[in-house]
């Protein structure tokens, strides 16, 4: 049985709808991430799941129950938020106890889980008895994790909980977050815009957009094999490049609007004629001295361990990721080619869905 | 640290700016605090003329006067009731008008208009409502069997100038009320909705603490108001009476000095009087100085 069920779950506001049936289960203990560009719904979900937003059409069950007309609290979860939401009139103990105290635990109780929490999230006893506006960022969000884990629920939600921390302590979050999910194994649904905390955090990804659920898979399927032209432009940093084609009458080969000639994968039949968009990733291209795409350098970025060339011609813009450092310069030429058995990607270009099930090797 | 004074390249042009309102405070605030303050010494002939330096005379006068020592436990009860009234149900209303979501608006502007009222008018609003012969609301008491007569009753004369003063502070307070309960940010009575809270439970251990900064300054103002601005209330209403029922401090004051011509009593009781309200704000103040700020 699923921990989590969500059965063609709709959310309108009036005429506007946010949410088009969604429908996803989430297994008992695990990770999932929810990803997609802001007004994607993916915050509404989160808050329906939650209570907090009421819920037009379609069910969401947890534990096997319904939980539509439910208050927030019957649903047994507990919600970290972007800001934290900690109560700034009350100590941190008193943050932690609240929620506790409203169940009528007894105090020793509410106590030993509190310590047990300190224990956990390496907060500082002596912190206990602060303000939230005395602690610092990395500080409160720990806090407010606390405040969710003492309690124990079925269910944790995590709303964007690290875009308000600076990116070293986002670094550490992360895998705090990570190692607390594996210590209490504790089904979790964590909502977030941010790539690497997408790739990264759960075991599999949810990709929304527009009110629709794109794709649902493990991170690293998700970025092998995107399942529309959405998510293979939205998972991946720098951005996939894309190209418009047509498949030649042969069906082997795509050409591009520029002229350029690349085999198809194999794995699927194409109908010649179609009208495709080619996908490739920065780090499948490389610079080489005869090649079918011919640039100029934009300009180039050097990361350390990579550099990033920004390049153009009249076709549009292509980012490729080159190793080490790079010596070209703004307004060179350059000639860049798919490397060897590197996958490209094929989206149909009307229903935007990807064409072929391998994960596209080229041919050459 | 950027220069965030206005910065003015004549020294006459703020002087200027500011002396209006400096000739205002001193024409009608310290010059009559002050003399206020010299006649309390004195004992002054009933139809002026002569003057005596009587020294602290007219002050300890007031603890043998019953009728003042009455004044002062009526200002008390007064006081107390009309802030007490005037906080609760600006907080209702508020309250209320924060969660309304279609005529919001109306309803708040609605609710400030009071505020634009005069206390001496509004008094004889109240008056005429709750007038024995001819008021609406008097009419509708009888009907439901309680004689309404607070020409005669003591207890409810009292009633009717506390509902009257406060009602006008009411739209003063919703107001600041409103602007507090709007900065509560929504996260934290969902995170309270979450930990189980009830929507009673969440205004009480959330809400309304939260606001505690907006009720001790309001507290502060009513009672300033309840002290002083009700003068007109009680003077449209009751005078006083009946039988002093309804005789708070200031009309004590005016009575003593207007009517009972003691113009030196009445200074001293004007003195004590600013003496009380100065020492209840420094109090007031300093507690709320001390409170955490959020």
């Amino acid at each position: 049985m699923a921990a989590i069920e969500f059965e063609k779950v709709k959310k309108a506001y009036g005429s506007d709808a946010v949410l088009h049936g969604i429908d996803l289960a989430v297994d008992k203990g695990e990770f999932l991430i929810v990803v997609g560009p802001s007004g994607c719904g993916k915050s509404t979900l989160l808050r329906m799941l939650a209570g907090l937003e009421e819920i037009s059409d379609g069910t969401i069950s947890i534990g096997g129950r319904v939980v539509n007309k439910l208050e927030p609290r019957e649903r047994d979860i507990a919600m970290v938020f972007q800001n934290y939401a900690l109560y700034p009139h009350m100590s941190v103990y008193n943050n932690m106890a609240y929620g506790l105290k409203i169940r009528r635990m007894p105090k020793a109780e509410i106590k030993a889980r509190i310590d047990k929490a300190v224990e956990i999230l390496q907060l500082d006893p002596a912190m206990l008895q602060r303000r939230p506006r005395q602690l610092s960022g990395g500080q409160r969000q720990r806090v407010a994790m606390g405040r969710a884990i003492v309690r124990e629920p079925s269910v944790f939600l995590f709303d964007e909980p690290l875009s308000n921390l600076d990116a070293k302590l986002r670094v550490q979050m992360r895998i705090e977050i990570k190692r607390l999910h594996q210590l209490l194994g504790i089904t979790t649904l964590y909502v977030t815009h941010d790539q690497v905390e997408a790739m990264t955090l759960g075991e599999r990804l949810v990709v929304m957009n527009g009110g629709h659920i794109e794709q649902v898979g493990p991170p690293s399927e998700v970025y092998d094999w995107p399942a529309t032209r959405f998510v293979a432009g939205f998972i991946g940093s720098p951005a996939m490049n894309f190209m418009a084609g047509t498949i030649d009458d042969s069906g082997e080969y795509v050409i591009l609007e520029g002229g350029e000639r690349l085999a198809l994968p194999a794995g699927a039949a194409y109908a010649a004629g179609r009208a495709v968009d080619v996908g490739i990733r920065p780090e499948h291209l490389t610079a080489v001295a005869d090649g079918p795409f011919s640039l100029s350098v934009e300009l180039v970025e050097n990361l350390g361990a990579d550099s990033l060339l920004h390049a153009y011609n009249e076709q549009g813009a292509m980012i490729c990721r080159l190793p080490g450092h790079s010596s070209l310069l703004p307004g060179q030429r350059v000639t860049l080619d798919v490397m060897r058995d590197a996958p490209i990607h094929l989206f149909d270009s009307e229903t935007q869905r990807r064409l072929h099930s391998g994960s596209g090797r080229s041919n050459g | 640290m950027i220069e965030r004074r206005a910065v003015f390249s004549h020294r006459w042009l703020p002087i200027a700016l500011v002396a209006p309102q400096l000739a205002v405070t001193a024409v009608f605030f310290l010059w009559p605090a002050y003399e206020t303050v010299v006649s309390a010494f004195y004992v002054q002939g009933a139809f002026g003329g002569s003057e005596h330096f009587v020294g602290l005379h007219n002050f300890t006068a007031l603890w043998d006067n019953a009728s003042y020592l009455h004044s002062f436990g009526i200002t008390l009860i007064f006081s107390a009731a009309t802030t007490l009234l005037a906080l609760s149900v600006s907080l209702l209303l508020a309250v209320n008008a924060n969660r309304a979501l279609r005529g919001a608006k109306v309803y708040q502007a609605l609710l400030a208009w009071p505020y634009a009222v005069a206390p001496a008018i509004a008094g004889v609003l109240w008056l005429f409502m709750l007038n024995p012969s001819v008021g609406l609301l008097a009419r509708a008491l009888d009907g439901l069997g309680v004689p309404w007569d607070f020409r005669v009753n003591g207890t409810q004369a009292m009633v009717l100038v506390v509902m009257a003063s406060a009602w006008r502070q009411i739209a003063y307070n919703f107001l600041f009320f409103l602007a507090a309960l709007q900065s509560v940010p929504s996260s934290l009575i969902e995170a309270a909705a979450i930990d189980g809270a009830g929507p009673i439970r969440r205004f009480w251990t959330i809400v309304f603490p939260l606001l505690s900064p907006t009720t001790f300054f309001l507290l502060v103002i009513d009672l300033v108001y309840s002290f002083f601005e009700t003068f007109g209330v009680i003077d449209t209403v009751t005078q006083g009476g009946p039988a002093n029922a309804t005789n708070i401090l200031v009309y004590q004051v005016f009575e003593t000095g207007f009517v009972g011509l003691d113009l030196g009593g009445s200074a001293a009781q004007s003195v004590v009087l600013m003496l009380f309200i100065i020492g209840l704000t420094v109090l007031q103040f300093r507690f709320i100085e001390g409170r955490v700020r959020y």
